[in-house]
């Protein structure tokens, strides 16, 4: 996940509505992250994330969405929701906190974004410091906790794509609907490259066909796309 | 009709956006079109209006994915076909289908394509298995001002 994946406009609302960033059908959302679609299900039952982001085809008719989806907000607060160190942080105000955190810093990479202060009051958590928060203090010492918001994960939750295909591949919802594409200002598709691969192309033939693309990222691509597979 | 090196007419110029299958040029190029991609030319394919511009410098229809965007993008990419013109066939399915369904498609409607595009400096038309849709200038802009609310 690039900071640009999650740039500032991206987070911010508008008109009531979202502004773009990227519109996940449950499947997809499921494999980017690598959650379980019934987590989708329950969180969205539970009001954690929401399932309104709308993306329109050139060629539908009247001005109704032809897709909803979960955006790429909701898909990292999946990702970090499942990578939380403390599983009995509460997961409704942890995801409120986030989505508080995506609006004002952006990506999860931008490092304002992991220093940033999260407040913990028992199980509860907080963006901003609760207006009782001394009281609380005083009246149970150890109770209340700030903590920069990246340690409350795993260092793996803190992006969809993994630390070692980080320098080939990205997910950018203003580019290609927020496909996995390729890190290399050709933006290919990973799943392009992959289903070249699986229709007997090698990868020195697809490079050779995309160049100029390097074969490693061509390989890490297609490899990053059997993960995807294999952890949903 | 001049006649290529490879025995095929010289058909027309086109240009491929990045999500469309290199194999797919490969064919092409193969029956006698002019292919470009534009995953190989100095435009910023991450902007789609950056890649239909070119295209359009290039004097080459575009062939690309029909592709879920944001509402705004479309806005943007109708008022561009209005006000300067530009040519897109979209192919209907996923950039991960085969690329001859992909080929076929644009082949089986050239007889509509080229005829639009001939009365037509700026519309958008999409080929789909289940048969093809002409937007024709005068459609884009109905569809901006009700769209644009």
């Amino acid at each position: 996940m690039t900071v640009k994946a999650i740039a500032a406009t991206q987070f911010n609302e508008r008109d009531g509505g979202r502004l773009w960033d990227g519109c996940y059908p449950t499947a997809t959302a499921a494999r980017l992250t690598g959650a379980p679609r019934s987590a989708f299900y329950a969180l969205h039952r539970q009001g954690i994330i929401r399932r309104d982001a709308a993306a329109y085809s050139i060629f539908d008719p009247g001005d109704q969405p032809s897709r909803i989806g979960y955006g790429l907000t909701d898909l990292m607060i999946v990702k970090l929701l499942r990578g939380r160190r403390n599983k009995q942080l509460n997961p409704k105000t942890l995801a409120q906190a986030l989505r508080r955190l995506f609006q004002e810093h952006g990506g999860v990479n931008n490092p304002a974004w992991q220093q940033a202060p999260l407040y913990l009051h028992n199980r509860q958590v907080y963006a901003q410091k609760p207006d009782d928060w001394d009281v609380a203090a005083a009246n149970g010492p150890g109770k209340n906790r700030t903590l920069p918001a990246r340690e409350l994960f795993y260092p793996e939750a803190l992006s969809l794509v993994p630390l070692r295909f980080r320098d080939y591949v990205e997910i950018d919802p203003a580019v290609k609907g927020g496909e996995p594409v390729l890190r290399h200002r050709s933006c290919v598709l990973t799943s392009l490259l992959a289903a070249m691969h699986e229709g007997g192309k090698s990868c020195p033939e697809i490079a050779k066909q995309y160049a100029p693309v390097p074969q490693k990222t061509v390989a890490k691509a297609i490899e990053y796309e059997h993960w995807l597979d294999r952890v949903s | 009709m001049n006649i290529g090196l490879t025995g095929f007419p010289e058909l027309e110029r086109v240009a491929l956006d990045a999500d469309v299958n290199g194999d797919v040029g490969d064919y092409l190029q193969a029956v006698g079109f002019d292919v470009v991609r534009a995953n190989q030319s100095d435009v910023d394919v991450r902007s789609d209006l950056a890649v239909m511009r070119w295209a359009r410098r290039e004097n080459r229809f575009l062939l690309c994915h029909d592709k879920h965007r944001d509402r705004d993008t479309f806005l943007s990419l109708f008022r561009e076909i209005l006000e300067r013109g530009g040519q897109i066939i979209r192919i209907g399915g996923t950039p991960s289908q085969h690329p001859l369904t992909s080929t076929g498609l644009i082949l089986a409607h050239r007889y509509r394509w080229l005829p639009f595009f001939a009365e037509h400096s700026g519309g958008i038309v999409l080929v789909h298995p289940s048969g093809y849709r002409l937007w024709t200038p005068d459609a884009l802009r109905r569809e901006l001002q009700r769209r644009r609310g």
